[in-house]
Order: C-alpha cells, then sequence, then structure tokens
C-alpha cells in the first residue's frame, strides 16, 4: 500500500505549461463561440452590448490571450530543453502525486455518505483512512485520534453551534 | 474622517467584553501554534478556522482571525530559527540569521529579539492603520463606478504579478476567478447565468468552502504528497537555549526595528506584497546601513529586528487597501475580505461610514492581539517549539477533518464538501502546474463589484468605453495598471532570455 501511496507521475514542466494552455484555450474558445449563447440569457436591463454577457466575454477574450502566451511561451521552453537534454542536463520537470486521488476519494465519500450513514461515523473512517495513509499503521492510535477528534467536533458543531449534523440510520 | 481619539474610545467599547477580549486571545495563540509548524500558514489558518466565525458576532469574529493573522507571522519565526524552515514564507528572511545563531547556542536571544520586534513591527503598523485607514476612505467615498472598476482591474492586476515569474498564469488564475464569479445569478438583471442547467449553481459558490479548498485543502494535499518524498528526512531541532538580550543587543537593533515597522507598513500597504516581500526589504537595508554588515548571515541579531519587524509591521499595512478600497494587501488579507463579507459588511469607504463602529473595533482589535502576542510569546518561548514535534500523521487528519466539517458548517450543505473538495483537488493541480492560487480567490470576491461598476457606469454613456473612463482618477489608475503590466512582461521576458543565454554560454 505504502508502494501505491509513493507513486507519482512526473512531466516536464515545459509539457505542462504546453497541456495548460491548449486546455485553457480550447475552453474559452468554446465558451466564447457556443457557451456564452447557450448558458447566458440576455436579461433585463440590457442596452446594447452592455447585457449579462459583456463580462464573461472580456474575461474569456483575456484568458485565451494568456493561455495563448503560455503555449507560446511553452513551445520556446520545449525548444530549450531539447538543447538541455542534449547538453547532458536534466529540464526541469513537474511531479503529481497518486496520492491525492486517494486523499480525494475520501473527500468523496465523506461526501457521499454523510447524510445516510450519519457524520460521526463518517468523520471517523474519513480521518482514519487519512491517518493511515499519512502513514500512522498503530491501530489504536488511529482509532483513538479519529474518535476524540470526532466526539469534540460533535460537541462543539452540534451541540455548541448547533450545526445541524445527521446521526445517519434514520436517527 | 479622520483620526480621533473618540474613534479609539469606541474601539475600546467594542471591544470590552468578555468574549470578545476571549477570542482575540484564542486567536493569537492558535495563530502563533499554526505559524510554528512547517506547512500551516497564516493563510492556512484563517482559511480553516473561518467557518466558525459564521456564529459569532463580526467584531469578536474577526479579532479571532485577526489574532490568527498576527500570531501566526510571528510563530512562523520559531521554525525559521530552531529547526531552519521558516513556518510561514514571512519568516524566511529570519532563518538567514536566526539559525546561524540558534547554532551558535543563541537560540533565546533570537527568538526573544523576534517577539519584541513582531511586536513593536505590528503596534506601530496599527497605528499608522488608525491614522491613514480614514483619510483614504474619505478620498475614496468620491470614486464612482469609473474609479471603483480601474480599482478592480488594478487590484487583479496586481495580484496577478504574484505570479512566480510568469504573469500570464497569473492572469488565466485571475480569469479563472472571475468566470467562477460570473456563475450564478447576474448581479444587474437577476438572471441565472452559466449554471449549466444544475440547480445547486443558482447561488454561485459560497466563499468560505472555496477558500477552505484553496487555501487547506490544497495545502493538505501538497503536504500529503511531500511528506511521502521525505519520509527518510529527520530535521534536526536546536533547543532553546543561552542568555537574553543585553542593552547592547537592544542598541543595536533599535534602527533596523523602527526602519523595519516602517517598511513594513509602507509595504504591507501596496496591494499584493505582504510580510515576505517586507522582511526581505528591511533585511536588506538594515545590513546596508549596518555598522556590522559581514556578521548578516551569520546570526546578526539586527537581521532578525528588521525582518520581524517588517514582516508583523505589514499586518496593519495590509488592512489600510483591504479596509478602504477593497483591494487585499496578501493573501491573509483576501480571506479576511472574505470574513468581511461573510459577515455582512462590504469592505471599502462605506465601511468606515456605515459600520465604522465594526472598523474601530477592528483597530483595537489588533492593537490587543499584539499585546496578546508579546505576553504568550514570552510565557511560552521556551515551549512552543515543540508543536513541531507533533507527528505529520496526527496533524495532517485533524486538518483534514477540520477542512470537511468546516465547509458543512457554514449551511449545512453537502454541496459546500463538494465545491470544497473539488476547488482543493484543482487548487493542487494548478499550483503544480505554476498556477498562484490567490488571484483566483480575488477574482471571486472583486469580480462581482468589478462587473457591477462596469456596467452600470456604461449604461448613462450608451456603452460608450471612451466616455465611461474619461475621469482623471480613472485614467490614472488605468494608466499605473497598464505601465505595471507591462513592465512586469517586459521583466518576465527579459529574465527568461537572459536564463536562456547563461543556459547556452555554458
Amino acid at each position: 500500500m505504502n508502494n501505491l501511496f509513493q507513486k507519482r507521475i512526473v512531466i516536464k514542466k515545459s509539457y505542462s505549461d504546453l497541456g495548460l494552455g491548449i486546455l485553457f484555450a480550447l475552453l474559452t474558445l468554446y465558451m466564447l463561440f457556443i457557451g456564452n449563447y447557450k448558458f447566458i440569457k440576455v436579461g433585463f436591463g440590457a442596452v446594447g452590448k452592455v447585457d449579462d454577457r459583456l463580462f464573461p466575454t472580456i474575461v474569456m477574450v483575456i484568458a485565451l490571450i494568456c493561455a495563448c502566451a503560455i503555449i507560446v511561451l511553452a513551445i520556446g521552453d520545449i525548444k530549450r530543453d531539447k538543447k538541455l537534454v542534449a547538453a547532458g542536463k536534466q529540464p526541469a520537470t513537474v511531479e503529481f502525486s497518486i496520492m491525492v486521488l486517494f486523499l480525494f476519494a475520501v473527500g468523496l465519500f465523506f461526501y457521499l455518505t454523510m447524510k445516510k450513514i450519519g457524520y460521526p461515523l463518517c468523520n471517523f473512517i474519513c480521518v482514519y483512512a487519512a491517518y493511515y495513509m499519512h502513514g500512522g499503521r498503530k491501530i489504536w492510535k488511529g482509532v483513538l485520534l479519529a474518535g476524540i477528534f470526532t466526539l469534540i467536533c460533535y460537541l462543539f458543531f452540534a451541540v455548541y453551534l448547533g450545526v445541524n449534523l445527521p446521526l445517519g440510520f434514520s436517527l | 474622517m479622520s483620526f480621533s481619539f473618540a474613534n479609539i474610545i469606541a474601539g475600546f467599547q467594542q471591544i470590552g467584553t468578555l468574549n470578545c477580549i476571549l477570542m482575540i486571545a484564542f486567536g493569537t495563540l492558535l495563530g502563533i501554534i499554526i505559524g510554528a509548524l512547517p506547512g500551516l500558514t497564516a493563510t492556512t489558518g484563517v482559511a480553516i478556522f473561518l467557518p466558525l466565525t459564521f456564529y459569532m458576532e463580526p467584531v469578536p469574529a474577526l479579532g479571532f482571525l485577526v489574532g490568527i493573522y498576527c500570531g501566526g507571522m510571528y510563530g512562523g519565526s520559531i521554525t525559521a530559527i530552531l529547526i531552519n524552515t521558516p513556518g510561514t514564507p514571512a519568516g524566511a528572511a529570519t532563518v538567514l540569521d536566526g539559525h546561524p545563531m540558534a547554532q551558535k547556542g543563541e537560540a533565546y536571544r533570537a527568538l526573544q529579539m523576534a517577539l519584541y520586534a513582531s511586536t513593536i513591527g505590528g503596534l506601530i503598523s496599527c497605528v499608522a492603520l488608525m491614522f491613514f485607514a480614514p483619510l483614504l476612505a474619505s478620498a475614496a467615498l468620491k470614486f464612482s463606478y469609473a474609479e471603483y472598476f480601474a480599482l478592480g482591474v488594478f487590484g487583479l492586476s496586481i495580484v496577478a504579478g504574484l505570479s512566480n515569474g510568469n504573469i500570464f498564469k497569473g492572469l488565466l488564475a485571475c480569469c479563472i476567478g472571475l468566470f467562477i464569479g460570473c456563475m450564478g445569478m447576474d448581479p444587474i438583471s437577476g438572471y441565472p447565468r452559466l449554471t449549466f442547467g444544475v440547480t445547486s449553481f443558482l447561488g454561485g459558490f459560497q466563499l468560505i468552502p472555496v477558500l477552505i479548498g484553496i487555501f487547506a485543502f490544497s495545502e493538505l494535499i501538497k503536504q500529503c504528497a511531500e511528506k511521502v518524498r521525505r519520509k527518510d528526512e529527520k530535521e534536526e531541532i536546536f533547543p532553546v537555549s543561552g542568555k537574553s538580550l543585553t542593552k547592547a543587543d537592544w542598541k543595536r537593533s533599535i534602527s533596523p526595528l523602527i526602519k523595519g515597522s516602517l517598511i513594513g507598513t509602507f509595504i504591507g500597504a501596496v496591494p499584493a506584497t505582504g510580510g515576505g516581500t517586507a522582511a526581505f526589504l528591511s533585511y536588506g537595508e538594515a545590513r546596508r546601513a549596518s555598522k556590522h554588515p559581514e556578521e548578516f548571515g551569520n546570526g546578526s541579531i539586527e537581521g532578525i529586528a528588521a525582518s520581524e519587524s517588517a514582516n508583523n509591521g505589514a499586518t496593519g499595512g495590509t488592512f489600510i487597501p483591504m479596509l478602504c478600497l477593497g483591494i487585499p494587501g496578501d493573501s491573509v488579507t483576501a480571506v479576511l475580505m472574505g470574513a468581511l463579507i461573510i459577515q455582512g459588511l462590504t469592505p471599502g469607504p462605506t465601511l468606515f461610514t456605515d459600520h465604522a463602529d465594526t472598523v474601530n473595533g477592528l483597530y483595537i482589535a489588533l492593537l490587543i492581539a499584539n499585546i496578546f502576542m508579546l505576553i504568550m510569546g514570552q510565557v511560552g518561548l521556551r515551549w512552543f517549539y515543540k508543536v513541531c514535534l507533533i507527528p505529520k500523521e496526527i496533524l495532517q487528519p485533524i486538518i483534514f477533518g477540520l477542512c470537511l466539517i468546516g465547509s458543512y458548517a457554514a449551511n449545512s450543505n453537502l454541496f459546500d464538501v463538494g465545491t470544497m473538495l473539488v476547488f482543493g483537488l484543482l487548487g493542487y493541480l494548478l499550483i503544480r502546474a505554476g498556477v498562484p492560487m490567490t488571484p483566483i480567490l480575488l477574482g471571486l470576491i472583486l469580480g462581482n463589484i468589478t462587473e457591477s461598476n462596469l456596467r452600470r457606469g456604461l449604461i448613462p454613456t450608451q456603452g460608450n468605453f471612451l466616455k465611461f473612463i474619461n475621469r482623471p482618477i480613472c485614467l490614472a489608475i488605468l494608466a499605473i495598471t497598464i505601465f505595471s503590466l507591462a513592465f512586469t512582461i517586459i521583466r518576465m521576458l527579459r529574465d527568461r532570455k537572459a536564463g536562456k543565454e547563461i543556459n547556452e554560454e555554458e
């Protein structure tokens, strides 16, 4: 399991920038030519071009310019990286950890099950899972941490502040 | 509007309840602990504990968060000195002389100077805030739609400059924030906009879960991923030993202390700079003016005095543009702006007329937080470092749990938890790709104001933009914006070319 948590995706920074630029260029082009008309209806108070679509259009245009600039700079970086590699040097890289997905999955578990199984049990499981993912292997420590933290949170938020925290199982 | 002692008395009356004093004290203590923990910044701390303030009155809520801010800025010096790792970015300059002093067995002296310098810097900046904020707010009251629009654009462009070398990524981040801010109801017509057919998007994204996702959850993910890589590395923590500060230390440090406080206040008032920038500028100035510049970098007490007085000196300064113009001075005040908005207070000059009591209370809360920081710091000088010994497998799950409950508690809505998770993941991916987070938050906060002022100003001119901006102050602000953007782009391209030439020469 530890090996799985330690896996990472490593890509060159220049390719990461190129991907970022292309992604946002495509998104902004979609929004400018299709999205703005499909998802924004002109409402009351429009005067000529001064309507609900004006500001999003301006934002999309600026975003498109920035995305194109990022693409151009990334292409320059890719050429530079080739020279670096030829000279025996390593280009800059960016790492994405797989652990991120597991942490997100634990959060998603909380989102999907909190109403059904209740906050106390759901939070206990999520905090214990986070403890395990961060390298905690002593079961009693994890149980104590998750238990005490869940109890304190429940007492503070539900009892003291009056936040509606479901107990689950139709209780 | 101007400074008056009546305001000060009114401020003391606002915070004169036991509840308020306790919240400021608790916030300060929490801030020192958070600042002392590597990986947690004052911004993260304010974001995580922001949901708690949802159920409080404005003044105790702001006092609590201001306490975290002040304490957090000082707390970063503890790990900077003892572990050679700044707890917050603002503590980076303190490492240069703090850690060498700890290595020589003078950690106690270094920590004492960091504490006193932080307090003096914080107090001076608080006084500056009380004097200058009302004056700037008076001037800003005369602004119309065009000036507010120009200020919004200026604020967004300045923050984009926090882009670690690539302003286009910073501007892209602003656009992302602005786009997200456009989702929900149109501010003029009230029609649903960019909801993509999803009912939950009708109200747009709530600020608290977005804040927690961007600043706390994404940071947690980043820490989590780095922890896996650094599992074999153990940090050496120096003991808190040595003598106290001497008269000679004070004599040498008085000038850097005063200068650092003033530099911090001034730099903090420049939008999108903050304590880190102030600390390094102050450090550089202290070294230049010192009679013993050779000691800097090897354990100079003046170096610590300069950097710490500046980074806490920025705390009051950052409030000036935030309160008066609605443009945050740094990322922490960007989050604090969110706190103000959640409390129903709109940052800007009208805050000083409509909610003068709250503003006065905020001044005094900042003052009291600095005093609490001094007391707590002095009492706990030999013990605060122990928080660094808390294992990450205990601390990170607690932060994770707080992120989950914090985002849910604001509206008892699971959609907000989903928002927090998505923004956290998006934040992590964007941070790895070199896109900064603060411009996204600012786009979200300033977008509505900027758009409303733009459209309200354009309607009378029938859409004629040139007629809309044809006002001296508006033109001046836009000119400064264009100039600063052009300057930043040219500098960026020049740096890239220089880096390219160095590589080719090698």
